[in-house]
């Protein structure tokens, strides 16, 4: 038992090669397909019976070290648009900051867990089916010709917007030109989403960045994790400053491990094509989904639970 | 030198046969210690649990329960249940008066298996108070989850024949028995109490209690996550932060790249 590891603040222990090995897979999932990762983690950590609280807030502060290893990886692979993730970053301030009082008006009439787990259901089933079918079709017609949205639909209702909201600026790194207003907006949406969720929302991100943004999806995927960095920091900072919930201990033993994994992540994602990225994004999507149903629609093992359960 | 010598003997029976009646194991209601070891868990940087044993002479034909609980705690729960066919939290519950810790174990288990007695489950429902939106009649059934839920973090537990009756050799009865601290306990002070019963009636009290300590590096920090905030929030940051380097730094070696825009090497 030697290898039993104490929680200090999530009052547990959990023996430190599983959480090597969480932090390692989570890790290598964030490096490869450029999202934080605790849409996966948090649940885990709480199946292994971490406190949800100190599971999401010490998960926010592993992600820091998973998003700017990823991002690192990416960066001196010159996978970052540093302007675009700026935009982004702001945008996702703003709609984080709305987005908690939002969840106070919901949280005071009571339907707050109703429309959090509905939206959340049809949120991840729309993305990922869309992502599936789409990719799905891209790989069966012209396979690795393609990797970026610009051939989407050039002519939709987004495309539309983009160039015809004010201030059209040129993203070099990116290749495509649009108003700063769309990242913003978009940054601000999936901002609000994940603070309602209490996720960093990178899932939703990077296929909004691929298909409202056009951007390349190796820029997608470099620039998603930069942002996301700032982003948790932010997180990990309210969290420990006003809740005192991050377990510094839990969230070492994992970001050693996803530290690690995001750069085998990164790596492993040059031998991938875009759209095998995005297709088996949308599977691991798909399957986050199902479980969420599932747990909706099955009866609970416990009437009551901890708060902070989803 | 003849009389002392003849005296002595007798002053040593004498002594003996006073000592055995202060400390004879006698009617139920004979002073007797309760034995704790260890008196004081430290919760260090390896800390998985601890096990903690209980002893005490008991008198003959009677029966003991052990019982260990800590300090009464304020809970905030969520409660499940359907919308639009669909589970989930509907509403908080606030409980009061729950320890934080409560195991008890018995020699015979018909003293924790009936309900009927002073120990166990039973006897919390009075101490225990819910709040929040609930109907009067769910009061019990609320209760009873809540049971299932310590159960499930092993906060609370009962343990009928447990604790276990051996003969001293013929100079009365001790009763033993180990309770196993789950993690998840709390630092504080947990009053351990032995209850003697004798023709179903409580004979005999005892009390003692064991301290749980933090210790260490777990100690450390969680002095700092509660008292400098925001000193421990930076320092959460500054370690991610720096590890990401450290571990970009290290994997260098793979120099630059794209992503392939053709077909997967």
């Amino acid at each position: 038992m030697f290898w039993d590891l104490y929680l200090p603040i999530a009052r547990h222990s959990i023996n430190i090669f599983v959480l090597l090995g969480l932090g390692g897979v989570v890790g290598f999932i964030s490096g490869l397909f450029g999202i934080g990762g605790g849409f996966l983690m948090t649940p885990l950590l709480i199946t292994a019976g971490i406190p949800p609280t100190v599971a999401g807030a010490s998960d926010s502060n592993q992600i820091v070290a998973a998003a700017a290893s990823g991002a690192f990886a990416h960066f001196r692979m010159g996978n970052v648009d540093l302007r675009m993730g700026i935009f982004l970053l702001l945008g996702n301030w703003a709609g984080g900051t709305l987005g908690v009082e939002v969840i106070e008006i919901l949280r005071a009439s009571g339907e707050a867990d109703f429309f959090i787990k509905v939206t959340y259901v049809v949120m991840l089933a729309t993305i990922g089916s869309y992502m599936f079918f789409e990719t799905l079709q891209r790989l069966r017609k012209k396979r690795g010709e393609i990797d970026s949205g610009e051939d989407l639909g050039r002519t939709s209702f987004h495309v539309r917007l983009g160039r015809a909201l004010p201030w059209q600026i040129h993203f070099e790194k990116s290749g495509v030109t649009l108003s700063p207003l769309l990242p913003l907006a978009l940054g601000g949406f999936v901002g609000m989403i994940g603070a309602i969720m209490g996720l960093g929302g990178g899932f939703i991100m990077v296929p909004l960045m691929f298909y409202m943004l056009r951007m390349p999806m190796h820029l997608v995927v470099g620039t998603n994790l930069f942002q996301e960095a700032f982003l948790c920091a932010n997180v990990t900072m309210m969290q420990a400053a006003t809740n005192h919930v991050v377990d510094l201990v839990l969230a070492f033993a994992l970001l050693v491990g996803s530290g690690i994994g995001a750069q085998f992540g990164a790596r492993f994602s040059r031998r991938l094509h875009g759209d095998h990225i995005r297709f088996l994004l949308a599977v691991i999507v798909l399957l986050v989904m199902v479980k969420m149903l599932l747990g909706l629609l099955l009866p609970p093992r416990l009437m009551l639970d901890m708060k902070g359960v989803q | 030198m003849r009389l002392g010598n003849r005296v002595q003997p007798w002053g040593f029976l004498a002594l003996g046969i006073l000592f055995c009646l202060v400390h004879s194991s006698g009617p139920c209601n004979a002073v007797e210690t309760l034995h704790v070891a260890p008196d004081a868990i430290k919760i260090g940087a390896f800390f998985h649990g601890a096990e903690v044993s209980v002893s005490a002479k008991v008198p003959e034909r009677c029966d003991a329960v052990v019982e260990v609980t800590g300090k009464e705690v304020e809970e905030d729960l969520m409660r499940k249940g359907r919308r639009w066919d669909l589970w989930m939290n509907v509403g908080e519950i606030d409980i009061d008066g729950a320890p934080s810790l409560y195991l008890v174990m018995s020699t015979d288990a018909r003293l924790l298996d009936t309900g009927d007695g002073p120990w166990g489950f039973e006897p919390l429902r009075k101490r225990v108070s819910f709040h929040g939106k609930f109907m009067k009649e769910e009061a019990s059934k609320l209760f009873r989850e809540f049971i299932r839920l310590k159960q499930s973090q092993a906060l609370y537990g009962m343990f009928p024949g447990a604790l276990k009756l051996s003969s001293l050799n013929g100079v009365g009865t001790i009763a033993q028995g180990t309770f196993r601290l789950p993690v998840r306990i709390s630092p504080g002070t947990y009053r351990i109490c032995l209850s003697i019963v004798r023709d179903g009636q409580i004979a005999e009290r005892r009390y003692a209690s064991f301290d749980v300590v933090m210790v260490g590096l777990p100690a450390f920090l969680s002095f700092l996550a509660s008292a400098h905030a925001v000193l421990y929030g930076s320092l959460s940051i500054a370690v991610a932060v720096g590890f990401a380097f450290l571990s970009g730094v290290l994997f260098k070696r793979g120099g630059r790249g794209e992503f392939s825009e053709k077909e997967p090497c």
